[in-house]
């Protein structure tokens, strides 16, 4: 085999690769989302903006940060909820605020995907609003019976019970309570 | 000629050569830029509060002293800039009329056509003179609210009176021209002009009571305007000082798009926005702001993951069997293929601690792999171009892979800043996945590591 084709195939396997990890990571980060949005969409209302969406999914992909608001609100969690040993260590090995931060625009084609499937809506103007749709709902459900994501489902009800605020206030909750999560040198207080 | 005091002691050290103790004779080209640089430092002001204040679209830096905010609602503030030194006297309202620009404003808001979508601000760090009927009295005049209504019509009197006297030198075309008075109160005011002042004074605004002076506004602005929208657009690692310098210099530059004083103002209050002059399109363009313009100019201070997580012994990622038996074909020392392993082993958990965990670290993560191979493959032809016909050139290969792959070389980036020893820890595990080989091609599998 030549330098040449040897090039290629392997170029052809990474992407090859990547593809696929794409469309599985894609299919994770929508199957969350699609459960936030789920639980909080109301007969009046959506979840409103992309800072909200962002901050409450980094809420549930953090269940030990989650944990540590919770605590200090005087909350429980429901039986069976609670962060396991993996997310607690995960959390504790991870330089989490890497994973904290401008990361919204990352939402974009998890939303569009979403919607174009028809799960979602989004209304137009300054800040946008998702909303599920009929076909959406179903699908929720559907995911939420799954044992891979009822977990994740019941945390959503935590986070609609107790965090169901706006985008900024939530930015603020996190930077007050959670400054370790975040990057910034904490004393530099205008 | 400058005198000079050499005071040149005995220590060596001490000795301060004259030319540093000289004072300089003319310091006015130091005062003008001083003076530019503060005028900047108030656009900036605009500049930054559009980071955090959705409703402004874009600002105009007209010439030094004056920029136009334009907001989404189609309305714009022309703004005038002007810096009271310190051992000048309190500004009166003669002196708010021709130093401070007001006479200039009017001339800008009359070629708008004194529309209703336009307001004025004039800024300025002077005191004002607050003496019955003088300039504190005229700020409190202005305004759509204004704070004083009594003797307004003598006080538009007399600025009328003043922008008539100074049309007498300046050419301002939309101050009438009228015959020129020894005393400036026998000025015959033409008909109407002082109603157009009483209107030009409901849409003005003197900003002059928390003014920071040149000696101040870059801490004001870094602490009040820069340090809240960094906080707000949730930064990280932000340059606060290199970024505020970047924007005041594009600010600069916006300024020094040409050399003839502009007029823009006019154009820009047009309430469509709509231009059919390609050039003053482009113009009006060269001197625009708008909030990413003022992004780009953000310095990041990035920090570099650490290859080894501090504080823990190294892991040993899985797999590893490829990449050794490849080295050894290669004829790779045996401690460069220790250190290969363990390089592999810090890459496997810095991407897994440092990933985002969000959507786009896959295509993220194969670009990078992308160059990374490439340039393996550019190493490997090339070591094997230098070695003898037949001769082993895993060991060149592997030097010129240390030499290569740097940070600097990589087009890709990846949701963490990476070091040299990530990249090759990558460029090994791609070794280890099969990708490429430090010899010619074989059978890994029939192969047994040493």
């Amino acid at each position: 085999m030549s330098n040449a084709s040897e090039r290629l195939a392997s170029e052809a396997r990474i992407k090859g690769q990547a593809r696929s990890e794409e469309r599985r990571e894609a299919h994770y980060h929508e199957a969350r989302v699609l459960l936030l949005i789920d639980r909080f969409t109301t007969a009046r209302t959506g979840l409103a903006g992309l800072t909200k969406l962002a901050k409450l999914d980094f809420l549930l992909r953090y269940p030990a940060m989650l944990e540590r608001l919770l605590k200090e609100s005087g909350h429980t969690w429901p039986r069976g909820t609670e962060p396991t040993a993996a997310e607690r260590r995960a959390v504790e090995s991870r330089m989490t605020r890497y994973k904290y931060g401008p990361w919204d625009q990352r939402y974009y084609s998890v939303l569009g995907s979403l919607a174009a499937r028809d799960l979602i809506t989004y209304g137009e103007g300054d800040r946008a609003e998702f909303r599920i749709t009929a076909s959406g709902a179903i699908a929720a459900a559907t995911l939420s019976e799954t044992p891979e994501w009822a977990l994740v489902s019941h945390r959503t009800a935590l986070l609609k019970k107790h965090f169901d605020k706006s985008g900024s206030a939530l930015k603020t909750l996190i930077y007050e309570r959670l400054p370790d999560a975040v990057d910034r040198p904490w004393r530099t207080e205008i | 000629m400058v005198d000079v005091a050499v005071d040149a002691g005995d220590d060596a050290d001490d000795f301060v050569h004259p030319i540093f103790q000289r004072a300089p004779g003319e310091d006015g080209g130091t005062d003008t830029s001083r003076l530019y640089r503060y005028q900047a430092e108030v656009a900036a002001q605009a500049c930054l509060a559009m980071l955090t204040r959705d409703e402004i679209e874009f600002v105009v830096c007209e010439w030094h002293e004056d920029f136009v905010i334009a907001f989404k609602n189609g309305s714009v503030e022309l703004v005038s800039v002007k810096h009271r030194q310190y051992h000048r006297t309190l500004w009166n309202v003669g002196d708010l009329c021709k130093d401070g620009g007001l006479a200039h404003l009017f001339n800008s808001w009359r070629a708008c056509g004194s529309a209703d979508n336009v307001r004025l601000r004039l800024t300025t760090n002077g005191a004002l003179n607050t003496s019955k009927g003088n300039a504190a009295v005229l700020a409190k005049m202005c305004g759509p609210e204004p704070e004083v209504t009594t003797g307004v019509d003598a006080m538009a009197t007399t600025v009328a009176q003043y922008f008539l006297k100074i049309r007498w030198k300046q050419p301002y075309p939309h101050i009438p021209v009228v015959t020129e008075t020894k005393k400036m109160t026998d000025i015959v005011i033409p008909d109407g002009f002082v109603a157009t002042i009483k209107r030009f004074l409901a849409v003005l605004h003197i900003d002059y009571k928390s003014v920071p002076s040149s000696r101040f506004i870059t801490d004001h602005n870094l602490q009040q305007l820069l340090r809240p929208a960094i906080l707000a657009l949730e930064l990280n690692h932000v340059d606060e000082g290199a970024t505020y310098r970047r924007i005041v210099e594009r600010i600069e530059q916006a300024n020094r798009g040409e050399g003839e004083r502009g007029q823009l103002a006019e154009y820009i209050a047009t309430p469509s926005r709509v231009l059919h002059n390609v050039q003053m399109q482009q113009r009006i363009a060269r001197r625009t702001l708008y909030p990413h313009t003022v992004r780009e100019e953000f310095v990041y201070r990035e920090l570099t993951v650490p290859t080894f997580t501090p504080g823990r012994l190294p892991m040993v990622a899985p797999g590893g069997a490829n990449l050794r038996k490849k080295l050894v074909r290669g004829h790779v020392p045996a401690d460069e293929v220790a250190h290969a392993e363990t390089l592999r082993s810090a890459w496997y958990v810095a991407w897994a601690e440092h990933r985002s965990g969000l959507p786009g670290d896959s295509s993220d993560l194969a670009n990078m792999r992308l160059e990374v191979l490439d340039t393996a493959f550019d190493c490997r032809a090339d070591a094997q171009t230098e070695a003898a016909e037949g001769s082993p050139y895993g060991a060149r290969m592997n030097r010129l892979l240390r030499q290569r792959l740097t940070p600097e070389a990589m087009l890709a980036t990846l949701p963490f800043k990476i070091n040299s020893k990530h990249l090759r820890g990558l460029a090994y595990q791609l070794c280890d996945d099969c990708d490429y080989y430090f010899s010619d091609v074989f059978d890994v599998s029939e192969e047994e590591a040493s």
